[in-house]
């Protein structure tokens, strides 16, 4: 007999899936939602102009995520704001010095850089330098990585993938060195640490939004009011079975 | 034929770990799965030492600005592959594990215990003062509405912090401690968690059903 977990697992992919595809046909029809404010993405175009403006660069750290394991999807998120950077960073020339501390996401990372170079009709301008293996495990990456916001002209620091609390090294080298800084994870822990020293911070989820407040595409429209619908589907989840559980407890009967 | 090859190995490969999942029968084929990708990811470390050589071989060689420290790291890599190599010779003349050896040989241990780890034990101590001066900065230079949140972080901070400290006559300090992260930290916690869930599936559903191609235009 297959376990009720597994069940309610499949179900849920089943589920999310089949309203990606609706909602995903939805925007592609046209009616595409407004989606709400997040100072976050909009401080990325700005910086990206800032520093194409001034020559300067501007350093992605994909953290130390990669991908194949259990990180990939977080990875991915942080790839996708490489992505929505690259095209421009590649027409003007200025392309990101990208950290990473993941062998597979060094090569992904090349690639997306590569890939945008090629669509603009640049690929020998294409540097593989720009995207840099700094170590494998999480203090030297962060140490290192925050070598190179102070030793190199840098105008803003983003950080978008899978952090530790060390990554506090690389923020508080961004915040010694006066860069405007951006960041996201999905674990709780290297939020704690970004909250003081970052100028805006994309929390938990707004990180996997970036295709969708990036590049505007139906299907990642589609696919952040699927999630939606799914997490009010969880709230009203949540709220019964927690009032169930009151009631239960009032009427005297064995708390769960 | 470029873009469509890759899409395809990703989808199938993708579909069929997922599948692996929900029905235990073809369990076995992840393990095959997971070791292919072990098998690639090899390869990917090959290139993440030449990238490592290309970039920190140019700051040296054009002197830039801390080329001294891209010495200093080559030259550990050097030393550390050395040492590698030599357990490994070692092994296989003496027909041990030459993989094992070339790991966890006596010379690796020694810079493993003596050198990374005190290290890395250094920097994680500074990183409680790092936070706290942080905490400080915010306070000082954000906007009213981010002093207030800035107040909460440290005052949380320092109340969790003395929580933990050993002394007498600080229990309502610890239950205190206890009940931030019990309830309004855990509540916070389970709310984001929750949201990265939904987003991580929704992004690895993007990638089985082609709609984000992460390796092709």
């Amino acid at each position: 007999m297959v376990p009720a977990q597994q069940i309610a697992g499949a179900l849920l992919v089943i589920i999310l899936g089949a309203l990606i595809a609706i909602f995903g046909g939805i925007a592609r029809a046209g009616r595409l939602p407004t989606l709400r404010r997040l100072p976050g993405f909009e401080s990325l175009r700005s910086q990206q102009g800032r520093a194409i403006e001034s020559g300067q660069s501007l350093h992605l750290s994909l953290g130390t995520g990669g991908i194949g394991g259990g990180d990939t999807a977080t990875t991915l998120a942080g790839l996708a704001i490489l992505e929505s950077l690259a095209d421009e960073a590649a027409a003007t020339d200025t392309p990101p010095t990208v950290t990473v501390a993941d062998p597979t996401a060094l090569v992904m990372a090349q690639d997306v850089l590569r890939r945008a170079y090629a669509r603009q009709g640049h690929a020998a301008g294409y540097d593989p330098r720009a995207v840099r293996y700094v170590a494998a495990s999480p203090l030297p990456y962060a140490a290192g990585a925050g070598d190179i916001l102070s030793s190199e002209e840098t105008s803003a620091n983003i950080m978008a993938g899978v952090f530790g609390s060390e990554v506090a090294f690389l923020a508080e080298e961004g915040s010694k060195q006066a860069v405007l800084q951006t960041a996201g994870a999905a674990d709780v822990a290297p939020l704690a640490v970004f909250y003081p020293s970052v100028n805006h911070l994309m929390v938990g989820e707004e990180m996997f939004a970036a295709s969708s407040y990036m590049d505007h595409s139906p299907v990642h429209t589609g696919s952040l009011l699927a999630q939606d619908v799914i997490r009010w589907l969880l709230v009203v989840l949540l709220f019964v079975a927690s009032a169930g559980a009151l009631v239960q407890r009032l009427w005297g009967g064995p708390t769960p | 034929m470029k873009r469509i090859v890759p899409l395809v190995i990703t989808m199938v490969f993708g579909w069929l770990t997922l599948v692996t999942y929900f029905w235990p029968a073809v369990a076995p084929a992840r393990y095959i799965l997971v070791e292919l990708a072990v098998i690639v990811a090899a390869f990917a470390a090959i290139l993440g030492a030449f990238n490592i050589l290309h970039v920190h071989g140019t700051r040296i060689f054009r002197q830039r600005p801390g080329w001294f420290y891209s010495f200093v790291l080559l030259a550990s890599l050097c030393i550390v592959l050395v040492i590698g190599t030599w357990e490994g010779v070692t092994a296989m003349a003496l027909g041990q594990d030459v993989a094992r050896q070339s790991v966890s040989g006596g010379g690796m241990v020694w810079l493993y215990q003596y050198v990374l780890i005190p290290v890395q034990a250094s920097l994680a101590a500074l990183l409680p003062f790092l936070l706290a001066f942080a905490a400080y900065r915010t306070l000082r230079m954000r906007s009213a509405s981010g002093a207030v949140g800035g107040a909460i972080f440290l005052i949380t901070a320092i109340a969790v912090l003395l929580g933990q400290v050993p002394l007498l006559n600080l229990a309502p300090l610890r239950d205190l401690r206890e009940w931030i992260m019990r309830v309004p930290a855990m509540a916070g916690m389970r709310g984001i968690l929750l949201g990265v869930g939904l987003g991580i599936t929704a992004t690895a559903l993007r990638v089985l059903i082609g709609a984000d191609r992460p390796s092709s235009d």
